[in-house]
């Protein structure tokens, strides 16, 4: 593991070009499969997480804490937003310790993402209902082709229990 | 990091140019900030039906959305909804003109949703998809 500066007051994009230029991607083959409740019709989602994303947080001490995330979109979400004024939580907030796919800050940088990417709607009840909002699989658990893409839909034979997506 | 270079502005040899047979000199000096103003703050290479990342700088996720549909969601939240994001499909095996556009609707601070369609239109999972990105960030 690549020792990371102290981060915390530092840009988060100079954060992004130092990770970028010092260590190596990491491809994953996780997948985030979620639908929008508020949008039956459209077919599901899929997340596909960055290579020098998941390079960052696996080292640690890059990314802000997701909370950061969620005040913007609180901020940006209001009828007279503008511009951002309070990127300051991007940058100024102790960074993110290193993270495994399930283990470390946030129970892991998948449940960081989700949380980061998704929308809260869907994460916050992804097991209400008579079947999970979300899934998160191998990227070989998809189909293999794109044949009838428009169509995917979470299987309706899954449980909502937690082994589904842990 | 080896080392950094601190400056206000770049300063190349001024030349001298005869235009409409006047002799013109044509400045040679920009400002620096300038320069990390109009650099990308965000840019992707992934795979046309946005089914994996080659690389990128500044993004967190790609999100298949659907046929010929992405969404790239940025680590670092733009400024405001202005900035200018920029894309190209490649056309290598699709044997029409493929053409890569985003929609006000679709943008916010945080994320570019865009889309892949034909010339006429249609939508169309292409070969390879390239954005970059120029503007504020928050």
């Amino acid at each position: 593991m690549t020792v990371t500066p102290q981060f915390k007051g530092v840009h988060l994009f100079d954060r992004l070009c130092w990770a970028k230029e010092t260590l190596d991607g990491v491809q994953s083959d996780i997948r985030i499969v979620f639908e929008d409740p508020n949008d039956m019709d459209a077919p599901a989602k899929i997340l596909v997480p960055d290579l020098n994303w998941v390079a960052a947080a696996e080292n640690g001490g890059v990314l802000p804490p997701v909370e950061s995330y969620w005040e913007l979109a609180k901020d940006e979400a209001q009828p007279d937003f503008v511009k951002h004024t309070r990127g300051y939580l991007l940058h100024n907030t102790e960074p993110v310790g290193p993270m495994t796919e399930t283990t470390g800050p946030y129970g892991g940088w998948v449940n960081y993402l989700i949380m980061k990417d998704i929308p809260q709607h869907i994460w916050q009840t992804w097991n209400e209902g008579n079947k999970p909002k979300m899934v998160i699989c191998r990227k070989e658990q998809l189909p293999a082709t794109r044949e009838w893409r428009n169509a995917w839909k979470i299987s309706e034979e899954l449980a909502t229990d937690h082994n589904i997506a842990a | 990091m080896a080392g950094k270079i601190v400056a206000d502005q770049i300063e190349g040899t001024t030349t001298t140019e005869t235009v409409d047979g006047a002799s013109v000199t044509i400045p040679n000096v920009i400002d620096t900030k300038y320069v990390v103003n109009g650099s990308s703050k965000a840019w992707l290479t992934c795979v046309g039906d946005n089914t994996a990342i080659d690389d990128s700088l500044n993004v967190s996720s790609l999100t298949d959305v659907t046929s010929a549909t992405g969404r790239q969601n940025y680590s670092t939240s733009f400024n405001n909804l202005h900035y200018s994001f920029v894309g190209q499909a490649e056309s290598t095996f699709s044997t029409t003109m493929v053409n890569l556009y985003h929609t006000h609707a679709d943008k916010t601070a945080s994320a570019t949703q865009f889309f892949t369609v034909n010339a006429g239109g249609g939508n169309l999972d292409t070969e390879e998809n390239c954005t970059q990105v120029l503007g504020d960030l928050a």
